[in-house]
């Protein structure tokens, strides 16, 4: 080794041995997620107030016994109408229901169902969406077939039909959004598995001899990862959405049981005189919205180690 | 037929009339015709020895690469490893092939998975060949990164694709294709897309690693001012068939088919008079794979073409000098 060669060698090891020093020791996977999720405000204030409407929502039941003291369904016609005050925090609706317990119960319900939806949805789409883009062929026609067929079906007709024949419940209304919702997150999953599985890390572990089930599941999945959570992020908003939607046509969960939505439309009809009653169930979807797309988000951007700085 | 039993014996991996087809759809059912990406193509490997494959993109090259390796599967034709064909291996067999051909790609970056970091890039072809042992697993991963001279080895086991640089990325990629002691490695252009400084550094590490451990190889390149570094005998490659197949010497001192002559005329070489000057190349484009000429699938750009022969049958295989074969009339 010539002595230039050396030099710059030694050099480059010092550089090296520097930025070692600097970076601090080897960390896993999480540990980095996890440093690099804190860093991020956005995601950090859209987690803390999430997690403040879950806890909302999970503690319902202790919240009406123990720090408002109302009943959500109880109905008080002497006290209705009232603007927000010490004793009505969000004031009391046209039955003189205590409205903060009832945002607070419709909450349980909501997000609930913006849970179940979204979780329903994602396995599902992610489910087939790998397996579809992944073995293509006859199995990626068939399973394109159904997907379509589900699609075309017209969500609103076929509500009103099974709405009319059996009383739905906030299970059930779930149950239909989930039935009729995955084939957008599965036409996603697709397209990302198609493009996926051309990689050259693809063809290498399956040169490696590596199995199809571990390569979607270790090679493939961890790529979608990323969209998967935005996806689900956006399907409780959407489901949450879409319930407030229903609730207003009248097919969505029913009064007396208290969502956000069916709130929100009943409300809609005392919105001049009362705006309260339209505010307060607005303020609940839209923090929840606003702070479920900001963890999303964040999650994201924390579980690619290509971000890191 | 004795050259049959000849190979058996003494060749690592036989390929007999390989065709390699890709169906073209049309309306989802009916099909518009074939993609003949591979279409005839005979070699052998002895153990030990290494190969160039030479040949311009979309010839193909990659496609027989990776049809060896069993991620596409042969129309027709067979590769045979170790005097077994591979169409008839059983699941666990498969396993076992796998593991002895290792795979080196041309883009290292895209070759290792993006979420994963060194130590579970390496851990994987060894979980998968049932290695159960955490310290065997460990012991023999840094023993190949020490081989690839990835050093000090625990720097680098946590380090994430992204963190490394080409070259590092390539001996990591040259690590996994060796760490379960395979007889052959395939290497698909893998200097093609590294700085040149590293790229020799690479090719030396491949060169010793194939000497010190008895390695086939088979190196896929449009670079034939690389071949020399690194194989014994080469492969020219013309839409998707090998024209011509000799020791690298005799090779590059005597090619012999138009195709051939044209590809080493073609190597640029430092001059800058050639800022002046036109280098002849042949007039017209490679051959749709799809709906290749009939008869040599070099004659409707060859300057020899002998009309009534070239355009109408195509040439077998001649051996025009010993050891030296190639596809063209010309040497009846």
């Amino acid at each position: 080794m010539t002595t230039t060669q050396s030099k710059t060698r030694a050099a480059a090891d010092s550089a090296y041995a520097l930025e070692e020093a600097l970076r601090g020791p080897s960390r896993s996977f999480w540990q980095d997620a996890w440093i690099r999720f804190r860093r991020d405000r956005l995601a950090i204030t859209g987690g803390l107030v999430f997690f403040f409407l879950c806890a909302m929502a999970l503690g319902a039941p202790l919240i009406s016994q123990y720090v408002t003291g109302y009943d959500p369904d109880r109905i008080n016609l002497r006290e209705n109408y009232q603007p927000p005050s010490v004793t009505h925090w969000f004031g009391t609706d046209e039955y003189g229901r205590d409205y903060f317990t009832r945002i607070v119960w419709a909450g349980r319900i909501s997000l609930a169902i913006g849970f179940m939806v979204a979780i329903g949805s994602v396995v599902i789409g992610v489910a087939l969406g790998l397996i579809s883009g992944y073995f293509g062929g006859k199995i990626d026609d068939f399973l394109q077939a159904i997907v379509n067929i589900v699609a075309a079906t017209p969500f609103l007709p076929l509500l009103i039909i099974v709405g009319s024949l059996i009383k739905l419940d906030w299970l059930g209304v779930a149950f239909l959004l989930t039935i009729l919702g995955w084939t957008g997150e599965l036409r996603i999953v697709r397209g990302q598995v198609l493009s996926i599985k051309q990689r050259d890390y693809v063809l290498a572990a399956q040169a490696i001899g590596v199995k199809d089930r571990r390569i979607m599941f270790q090679h493939i999945l961890p790529n979608v990862f990323s969209i998967v959570l935005v996806i689900l992020g956006f399907d409780i908003v959407g489901a949450m959405l879409t319930e407030a939607g229903l609730s207003f046509l009248g097919f969505g969960v029913q009064p007396p049981t208290a969502t956000w939505g069916n709130m929100l439309s009943n409300a809609l009809s005392y919105a001049t005189r009362n705006p309260w009653l339209v505010f307060f169930p607005g303020l609940a979807i839209s923090l929840a919205v606003f702070s479920i797309y900001l963890l999303a988000d964040g999650l994201r951007d924390a579980m690619d180690p290509r971000l890191k700085r | 037929m004795t050259t049959d039993i000849e190979s058996k014996n003494n060749s690592l991996l036989s390929v007999r009339d390989l065709h390699t087809w890709f169906e073209l759809r049309k309306w989802g059912f009916g099909r518009a015709g074939f993609v003949r990406a591979v279409d005839g193509v005979d070699f052998e490997l002895g153990y030990g020895e290494a190969v160039a494959f030479v040949g311009e993109s979309g010839c193909g090259k990659s496609t027989l690469a990776k049809t060896i390796l069993g991620i596409h599967r042969p129309t027709k034709g067979a590769v045979v490893f170790e005097g077994r064909a591979l169409g008839k291996l059983k699941a666990q067999e498969m396993q076992w092939y796998h593991s002895q051909v290792g795979y080196v790609q041309q883009d290292p970056y895209g070759a290792l998975p993006p979420f994963m970091n060194v130590q579970h890039i390496l851990e994987e072809p060894l979980l998968i060949n049932k290695v159960t042992s955490k310290a065997e697993r460990d012991r023999r991963i840094h023993e190949v990164m020490t081989e690839v001279k990835m050093t000090p080895v625990d720097d680098f086991l946590q380090k994430f694709p992204h963190m490394l640089s080409g070259g590092q990325q390539q001996r990591v990629v040259v690590a996994r294709s060796m760490i379960m002691r395979p007889k052959l490695i395939i290497a698909d252009e893998p200097v093609s897309m590294l700085d040149a400084s590293v790229r020799v550094e690479i090719l030396m590490l491949l060169r010793a690693l194939q000497q010190s451990h008895n390695l086939a190889v088979s190196y896929i390149t449009h670079d034939l001012s690389t071949v020399r570094y690194f194989s014994e005998r080469i492969c020219v490659m013309y839409a998707a068939k090998i024209v011509e197949q000799a020791p690298v010497d005799d090779l590059l001192r005597e090619p012999l088919h138009p195709y051939t002559l044209a590809l080493i005329a073609a190597i640029p070489d430092p001059d800058a008079n050639n800022a002046r000057t036109f280098k002849e190349v042949p007039p017209g484009e490679p051959p749709s794979l799809i709906n290749p000429p009939p008869g040599c699938r070099f004659h409707p750009r060859c300057a020899h073409v002998i009309q009534g022969l070239c355009d109408q049958q195509e040439p077998p295989s001649f051996e025009a000098r010993p050891h030296h074969l190639v596809e063209c009339w010309l040497f009846k």
